[in-house]
């Protein structure tokens, strides 16, 4: 009987989540920039447009607040600019170095059946040279796509590091809503732009995770009353229920290969790492230990789980081999390290770590040992590292609120993605 | 983040417990094998309480005991990466040691002939060094070093074992073994001071002479210096007493400041 309520509870809200509703109001994030590199690299971003008639999006302006978010770089402003060539012949490069300018880009679009292309290039300035000439298409609703493409060939050129200007960002919001709590389960473009929700729920929504090839979402609803693991298709938006555990449920992630999640369950008295299979459905328990095992991530060659646990008294963040069964300690300054997760270079860590008193985001290169605390916010959770390793998301409090800052691996570069009302939390970067 | 987690745990544990609370009732009878279901601590099974007090007693024995086990699991680990730290530091260190040592031996060169004309009579000797084994040593094997090394470590370790007769032999061996090694120097000196306390003072003499003339830039040169005067004092030799302690006293360091005080207590 119980099971049947239960059930019911699960198709009332898979009816509700299936109806996404695709905002047509700005985005909820916005940002700003706090800390920058000491010498950015100016850029002159001319405006894109199709034979002089405005695009729906201002593509130019998106590249050049991309650009500006990293922090790597300084946009001309548009007011100041002489003149707005579209192609490499009509650049007359006076005009910028006038301004200071050590790179231009220009473009001009083509619209023909319903397709924009945009023809674009890089220049250097002091020597007057074309870096790249480079073609880009997509439809009306993808010119978001095809701005940030631009600044991901363009950050790529200059700094040698390819961007994440095209990847999005998976986070939980919860705002009261008519006396209650409402959490929503949200995904947007990396700049804050074209938010989607993906669940609403008067129950929380903790932990989403993506899976390998960014279509899918793995997170944590207590909507059936309890804590159960779900995970969605971001395209169809359609939910399965995979764990119903008595328990605690939780922190799932997905491996590299995209075969199995690792996930926390207390179904055998206190919580353990286990590794779920998606296609045999079968549960493997991973750790054995009367202490708490959480928060597994799985290292980028699929061989090994990082995880939290306090075995040793206070939690730290330990390695465990999956074929070995072998347990190594990763963290040891300080009492309190966890929410472990790794970059794509699965040498750096990445997690919360207690520094006299106060929750911070450091760093910890698992070669040489040294630790870095990257953030001065305090009570941080939830860093989420980009696909380029070069920034990382996490949660933080300004005010009384929650809201989402970044920071870059090597801490010259801050900003907040301020909500403009209730809660953000649980962020998660997509990994493409 | 795990506060949260843990709480959200303790809050289902609760909830859990408060579940299983008839279960837990009859677990007296049968409580060994329960214990050993739920988590992977072998219990030894112990005969069944006579009252229900000591049930609930040894649950929480336990408890103690498994934070007990996490305490001391923890310093474990935290020693475990010490010691591997500290072993990759001294390996870093000698490695660094043993860099700057080859480098100032093969070096040697260009000192040794500065050192020549400053020395006087002794110069031939330590000029003759880059020509003969010294050099080659240094920039042979490893291993040839490492022997050196170990065996002038043994000795130093028997005389701070208090060994004195047996240190003596070795550090004797080790200069008949490395005419020319890098340690001989060392091993003169502690030959001196060993021979100050065994009040054979003539061979002291010979000892600390050899090292501030043979190898007058040594570490160890201005301690000889010092204990050369003081080693002539008492032979009775003040004038060369005097001239050695007020070498000494020049210089720099701890043998400057001693040999300063001996001279005021004594002269």
């Amino acid at each position: 009987m119980r099971k049947s309520g239960i059930t019911g509870i699960c198709l009332l809200m898979l009816l509700c989540s299936v109806a996404v509703f695709p905002l047509t109001a700005s985005a909820e994030l916005t940002i700003e920039i706090t800390q920058g590199v000491d010498n950015p690299t100016r850029i002159g971003i001319a405006p894109i447009t199709r034979d002089g008639k405005s695009l729906p999006e201002d593509v130019s302006k998106i590249v050049s607040a991309d650009l500006q978010r990293s922090g790597l770089f300084r946009p001309i402003p548009r007011r100041d600019m002489l003149s707005f060539p579209a192609t490499t012949k009509e650049v007359y490069y006076r005009d910028w170095r006038i301004l200071g300018a050590e790179y231009l880009v220009v473009g001009k679009t083509t619209h023909r059946g319903g397709i924009y292309e945009i023809t674009f290039s890089l220049l250097e300035v002091h020597s007057a040279k074309v870096v790249f000439t480079k073609v880009v298409k997509g439809s009306n609703t993808q010119l978001r796509d095809l701005a940030h493409y631009i600044s991901d060939e363009v950050y790529l050129a200059v700094t040698g590091i390819p961007g994440a200007f095209s990847t999005r960002v998976a986070y939980v919001t919860a705002a009261p809503f008519n006396g209650k709590m409402r959490f929503r389960l949200m995904v947007s473009d990396v700049d804050g732009a074209r938010e989607r929700l993906m669940l609403e729920s008067k129950e929380p929504i903790m932990s989403p995770a993506w899976s390998p090839d960014a279509k899918q979402l793995a997170y944590v609803s207590f909507e059936t009353g309890r804590p159960a693991i779900f995970r969605q298709d971001l395209a169809t938006a359609k939910r399965e229920q995979l764990t119903n555990f008595r328990g605690l449920n939780g922190a799932p992630s997905w491996s590299p290969d995209g075969r199995q999640l690792a996930l926390v369950l207390s179904k055998d008295g206190n919580p353990e790492i286990y590794t779920f299979d998606l296609q045999s459905r079968r549960f493997t328990r991973r750790t054995k230990h009367f202490a708490i095992d959480t928060e597994p991530n799985w290292t980028p060659d699929g061989k090994s789980l990082i995880f939290t646990s306090d075995r040793g008294g206070s939690p730290q963040i330990y390695k465990l081999g999956i074929a070995s069964g072998s347990v190594e300690r990763l963290t040891f300054r300080g009492s309190y390290n966890a929410r472990p997760r790794l970059a794509k270079d699965g040498r750096t860590l990445v997690m919360v770590h207690r520094d006299q008193g106060r929750f911070h985001i450091a760093s910890q290169d698992l070669v040489t040992g040294d630790v870095r605390v990257l953030t001065q916010t305090y009570l941080d959770e939830s860093p989420t590292v980009a696909p380029n390793g070069a920034m990382l998301l996490y949660a933080t409090k300004k005010g009384s609120k929650g809201v989402l800052a970044a920071v870059s691996l090597d801490a010259g570069v801050k900003f907040f993605l301020p909500a403009r009302f209730g809660d953000v939390r649980e962020p998660a970067w997509s990994p493409k | 983040m795990f506060a949260p987690i843990y709480t959200a745990f303790v809050v289902f544990f609760l909830s859990v417990s408060a579940f299983a609370a008839a279960p837990v009732s009859d677990i007296g009878d049968q409580k060994g094998s329960t214990t050993t279901n739920t988590t992977n601590v072998v219990v030894p099974q112990v005969p069944p309480m006579p009252a229900q007090a000591p049930a609930n007693d040894s649950y929480y024995q336990m408890q103690l005991m498994q934070d007990e086990v996490r305490t001391l699991r923890g310093m474990i680990e935290e020693l475990n990466n010490e010691i591997r730290q500290l072993k990759k530091r001294q390996m870093d260190d000698y490695m660094d040691l043993d860099r700057r040592l080859s480098a100032l031996l093969s070096g040697q060169g260009g000192q040794a002939s500065s050192v020549a004309k400053n020395v006087g009579s002794t110069g031939k000797e330590i000029s003759s060094k880059p020509s003969n084994s010294t050099f080659g040593q240094a920039s042979s094997t490893s291993s040839s070093t490492t022997a050196e090394r170990d065996q002038y470590n043994q000795a130093y370790e028997q005389l701070k074992a208090g060994k004195v007769a047996e240190a003596v032999t070795q550090f004797k061996a080790h200069i008949a073994k490395y005419p020319n090694g890098r340690y001989v120097a060392n091993a003169h000196y502690w030959l001196g001071e060993i021979y100050v306390l065994q009040n054979q003072l003539e061979s002291a003499r010979q000892s600390f002479t050899t090292v501030v003339e043979k190898y007058p830039a040594h570490r160890k040169a201005p301690d000889s210096t010092f204990k050369l005067g003081q080693v002539y004092f008492m032979m009775g030799n003040k004038a060369k007493a005097k001239e050695f302690l007020e070498k000494a006293a020049a210089g720099t360091g701890n043998a400057a400041r001693l040999a300063s005080s001996y001279l005021e207590e004594n002269f």
